[in-house]
């Protein structure tokens, strides 16, 4: 975890950020501007970076409250790695050092199908990948999951690599975990570490407070 | 004056002919071709091209990419898609979306009477000759100051600047694609489709023992005269990697590339390339791998001799048993005289992630007092179940065990008196099992002799002096349930801990406390 986070902390913007109203699913993006700049961005320079430091997005439900906020220092392109390669013709769209906050537990799926659609529509970007995750509920005196990369995919699948889940107050350190956002399985969460996997329904989970231990899982 | 407008108007016609039938202007209508997503056009422009001009490095660029791109749109594919049940339209390669037909769990289903030699053909005779007139089209592309800027309309992904660096690389990828098209070649690989198919997916309706039974000749040795071909294709692929690597390591920072260097697999690639260079290496002799190894045991390898004394596959397999392998049955473990250093216990342990392994009664000797020695084949770090049975209905388990250096060894007390004795080793792999510690709640002291009960089916067992318990069950592992384990102890109050469990077989590091 990064030095001087606090991810429990009210979701207020950070200062010297603008905030400004967008759509009522999405309400209060102001990550628009910087990542405007994807489409202006020169293909000429490795993981151009496109915005630095700080911007929130405020996510919200139909009725108009806030459901989630998002944080993320920058942006970049990037390319997608193709074995020990990155392949130029292949861009990839980074957010780093990302932090979701979960404001209304009940409408986790909800947020978590909304914040990869906002950034795909902003961005026009067919792939894109967050970098060092933290995803937290208000209120939780720990991060429920950190992942070094998360690659989300169109069909509402978050790859993850080198990360730890919490459910039911359990810590499962994972290699790789798959975590279905959208369709029959939403919220099932498939880790995997070394030979061993397991699957986990997440979201349906995600309510209890962080702390609380039922059972054992195995 | 005069003169020189005569001589503008002959030679202006003359030059503007002659670029007419230039290379450079062949090129240049191809890439409009490529621009309007016609590959075929701009294949044929290329072609014309480099039929103009063979040295001509772009025109051999986009010749080498394009004839492959082209591939789908040639008669013979058509017939081999058509073969495989490939949907009739939507073949365009920018707006692909043919796909094969599927069953209910979305998985291809071939078509029946479909036999894998046809692919195996279609590779010889039409996939081969264009990856090698690919890469005989890159090999013309000697300036290491190469560059081709190729638009985000002619890639219609994403603006790419391809260089020399670039260009050995696709000639390793090409290469890697020639050792496998010459490899399959190889091998008889008279297998329907849709037999494989019901195996993989269908496998109660057809086991790898079938399989193997019912195409006696699969894997074995079709010809060796492509392995000659496929040594070369790799040694080609390697020298082209290394050339490749070290170009792109050696770029400046600040540009991209189709292939670019990233620093967070510098040490991996490392590896991976020393690796390549001893493979190369054990051509002629044995080679110990220095980036690879099986734990503390090296490896040595000598690829030489797959390509220069080609085995049978199926002579390097196990014995099937169902869709499993009876133990102790691997012919080599050393596949052949390639790679030494991996024991035959680890080839069982990696083929028990996917496969049952059925341990095998090995020896049965009579001990000077009559009874029975029993010695078995069987897997490490796995828990068997020694049974005895005199009628083959009633089984009495004699005990239950793990092997050591895989071989169970068992003496039968009984059997100098019994009349008959059937004996059978059952894996417990499968069923589950728990292992752990009851300590006291207090002292946090381990407590020897509690009795731990399953609720799973009443498997019971008792803690060591140390408090340790391992308790197994004969309940099939499954995807999902849940468990009580009871603890129960004298002097002390009786104890429940409850979980739940996703997949796997073996529970550990499993703590009980117990209050008095």
């Amino acid at each position: 975890m990064r030095q001087g986070r606090n991810v429990n902390k009210p979701p207020v913007a950070p200062k010297n950020t603008n905030l400004r109203t967008i759509s009522r699913r999405q309400s209060r993006a102001y990550l628009l501007a910087c990542f405007l700049c994807v489409l202006l961005a020169p293909s000429a320079a490795q993981a151009q970076v496109l915005v630095i430091k700080q911007a929130a997005t405020v996510f919200s439900n139909p009725a108009g409250s806030q459901i989630a906020v998002v944080r993320a220092d920058r942006a970049l392109q990037d390319h997608q790695r193709v074995g020990f390669f990155r392949i130029g013709l292949l861009p990839l769209f980074v957010v780093e050092h990302v932090q979701i906050e979960i404001l209304k537990p009940k409408e986790f799926t909800r947020s978590m199908q909304l914040i990869p659609e906002h950034f795909s529509q902003r961005t026009g970007a067919k792939e894109l990948e967050f970098r060092d995750l933290l995803l937290s509920f208000a209120g939780d005196e720990r991060p429920r999951l950190k992942a070094k990369s998360v690659r989300l995919t169109s069909e509402g699948l978050w790859n993850m690599r080198s990360g730890v889940l919490i459910d039911r107050g359990e810590a499962y350190e994972f290699e790789q975990a798959t975590l279905n956002t959208a369709g029959r399985y939403a919220g099932n969460i498939t880790l995997k570490s070394g030979t061993q996997s397991k699957t986990v329904n997440w979201f349906a989970s995600a309510a209890l407070p962080a702390a609380q231990t039922e059972m054992s899982i195995h | 004056m005069k003169n020189l407008l005569n001589l503008l108007l002959i030679t202006v016609p003359v030059a503007l002919n002659a670029f007419a039938q230039s290379a450079d202007h062949f090129v240049l209508e191809g890439r409009g071709y490529l621009a309007a997503r016609n590959i075929t056009n701009a294949n044929a422009d290329f072609a014309e091209a480099v039929a103009l001009s063979p040295d001509h490095e772009t025109a051999n660029a986009l010749y080498a990419i394009t004839r492959l791109l082209c591939l789908p749109y040639q008669g013979p594919s058509q017939d081999f898609m058509d073969r495989m049940g490939l949907a009739l339209t939507n073949r365009d390669i920018y707006q692909w979306t043919a796909r094969l037909p599927q069953d209910t769990n979305g998985i291809p289903v071939p078509p029946n009477g479909v036999d894998e030699m046809e692919g195996t053909a279609f590779v010889l005779t039409n996939i081969l000759p264009e990856v090698q007139g690919s890469l005989g089209n890159l090999s013309k592309i000697t300036d290491t100051n190469f560059v081709l800027l190729l638009a985000s309309n002619e890639t219609t992904l994403a603006e790419v600047v391809v260089d020399y660096g670039d260009v050995q690389m696709l000639r390793a990828l090409l290469g890697a694609a020639e050792l496998e098209g010459y490899t399959v070649q190889g091998y008889n690989l008279s297998i329907q489709l849709n037999a494989l198919y019901n195996l993989f997916y269908r496998g109660r309706e057809l086991t790898a023992e079938q399989i193997v039974a019912s195409y006696p000749l699969a894997l074995t040795l079709a010809t060796t005269n492509y392995f000659p071909a496929a040594q070369a294709a790799l040694a080609q692929a390697i020298n082209s990697y290394l050339t490749a690597s070290d170009f792109i390591r050696n770029r400046p920072t600040n540009v991209t590339r189709l292939f670019n260097y990233d620093p967070s697999m510098g040490t991996n690639e490392a590896k991976f390339r020393q690796t390549l260079i001893e493979l190369k290496s054990s051509f002629q002799s044995p080679v110990t791998l220095s980036q690879i190894t099986n734990g503390s045991t090296p490896l040595v390898v000598q690829l030489g001799n797959y390509f220069t004394y080609p085995k049978s596959l199926r002579s390097l397999l196990p014995l099937f048993n169902g869709n499993g392998i009876e133990m102790g049955t691997l012919p080599d473990p050393t596949f052949g005289g390639v790679v030494w250093g991996i024991d035959s216990n680890q080839i069982y342990s990696a083929l028990g992630e996917k496969l049952l392994l059925y341990p095998r009664i090995e020896n049965v000797s009579r001990s000077p007092d009559g009874t029975l020695h029993l010695q078995v084949d069987a897997l490490d770090q796995r828990r068997f179940s020694i049974q005895v049975s005199e009628d083959l209905h009633i089984w009495t388990e004699l005990t239950n065990t793990y092997p050591v250096n895989g071989s169970l060894s068992f003496r039968d007390a009984q059997s100098n008196t019994a009349a008959r004795r059937f004996y059978r080793v059952e894996d417990l792999q499968r069923f589950k099992s728990f292992a752990g510690q009851v300590v006291d709640a207090l002292t946090g002291l381990p407590v020897p002799g509690v009795l731990i009960t399953s609720s799973l089916d009443g498997s019971i067992a008792i803690t060591d002096a140390s408090g340790n318990f391992f308790l197994q069950t004969r309940v099939a592992g499954s995807a999902i349930g849940f468990y009580i384990l009871s603890a129960a102890a004298t002097n002390y109050q009786n104890a429940q801990i409850q979980g739940a469990y996703f997949g796997g077989a073996h529970f550990s590091g499993i703590v009980v406390k117990l209050f008095h």
